[in-house]
């Protein structure tokens, strides 16, 4: 569920098509640093978490399902 | 007197860099945010500034080598260097720089510091060549360039905005036997050797 959503964020907000769900989107070149900042503001703002920025870990950035991992340990977290 | 890029300022003060860390990052955003500092800027369409984020995310990239600087008896830095669009493969990067105090402008200090990153660059990643542009008004980063040795490639025209203004930039690039040459030349008197003791009011370079 999550990953689906973050799949439409990609698509729809951000105009990436991840091919896979385990896709490296940065290796691959299909999002900068600045697009990761944009990203992150709409996770942050679709899914109601906060990540501080001594916890902005790049590599939980680098695919659809680390991404989803990632907002799963923050929902389980709150 | 001998003097090197990457020795002493011009007031004999040593010059430290170090590597960015997250504690650094909201003084570096800070002078970012500036205008004096990111009219000179460019790291993409619509983009002149980089928020904490964006430098965190950066941080965590090879594509880029971000490092503060200061001067020896202070330990808190004054201004950045860094080297972005790393091309390992290549042996490419593009040099950047920001003078974040400007109480600190004129004396050489971020001239020392982005030598210190080059020597770096070229010594230990094996940089064939760095390049950098400039607005062309921005004489202070066009001497700092010009004093490292950065060679004139060319100028792209009409590409750069500050209020309303359409600037051209200057391009550049630097090899990494012309940089030593540079590096240990004899530079004659030391008085006769400090160009940047003109009060510079900015002294910021190019950034992708």
């Amino acid at each position: 569920m999550i990953e689906r959503r973050v799949e439409e964020i990609f698509l729809t907000e951000l105009r990436v098509e991840v091919p896979d769900r385990d896709t490296d989107v940065i290796d691959t070149g299909l999002v900068d640093s600045l697009t990761l900042v944009q990203l992150l503001s709409i996770l942050e703002r679709e899914f109601e978490v906060r990540i501080d920025l001594e916890e902005l870990d790049l590599d939980d950035f680098r695919s659809v399902s680390s991404i989803a991992d990632l907002l799963e340990r923050r929902a389980d977290a709150a | 007197m001998s003097e090197t890029v990457d020795g002493e300022t011009a007031d004999g003060e040593t010059v430290w860099i170090a590597p960015v860390e997250t504690r650094d990052l909201p003084r570096v955003a800070e002078w970012l945010s500036r205008k004096a500092n990111y009219q000179w800027l460019h790291f993409g369409p619509g983009r002149q500034t980089l928020d904490e984020v964006s430098l965190k995310f950066m941080l965590q990239r090879d594509l880029h080598l971000l490092r503060t600087f200061g001067p020896g008896h202070l330990d808190e830095p004054v201004g950045l260097v860094a080297l972005s669009d790393l091309d390992r493969d290549f042996g490419t990067a593009a040099l950047w720089y920001v003078l974040g105090d400007k109480r600190f402008g004129g004396r050489g200090h971020t001239t020392r510091a982005a030598a210190r990153l080059l020597h770096g660059a070229f010594e230990e990643l094996e940089l064939e060549s760095v390049y950098a542009w400039t607005v062309e008004t921005n004489r202070p980063s066009r001497r700092l360039l010009a004093r490292l040795g950065f060679r004139r490639a060319g100028r792209r025209r009409r590409c750069h905005r500050i209020d309303g203004v359409v600037y051209d930039r200057l391009l550049y690039d630097l090899l990494a036997d012309e940089f030593e040459g540079v590096r240990t030349r004899e530079a004659g008197p030391r008085s006769a050797a400090a160009p940047e003791s003109v009060p510079s009011p900015v002294e910021t370079g190019s950034v992708r």
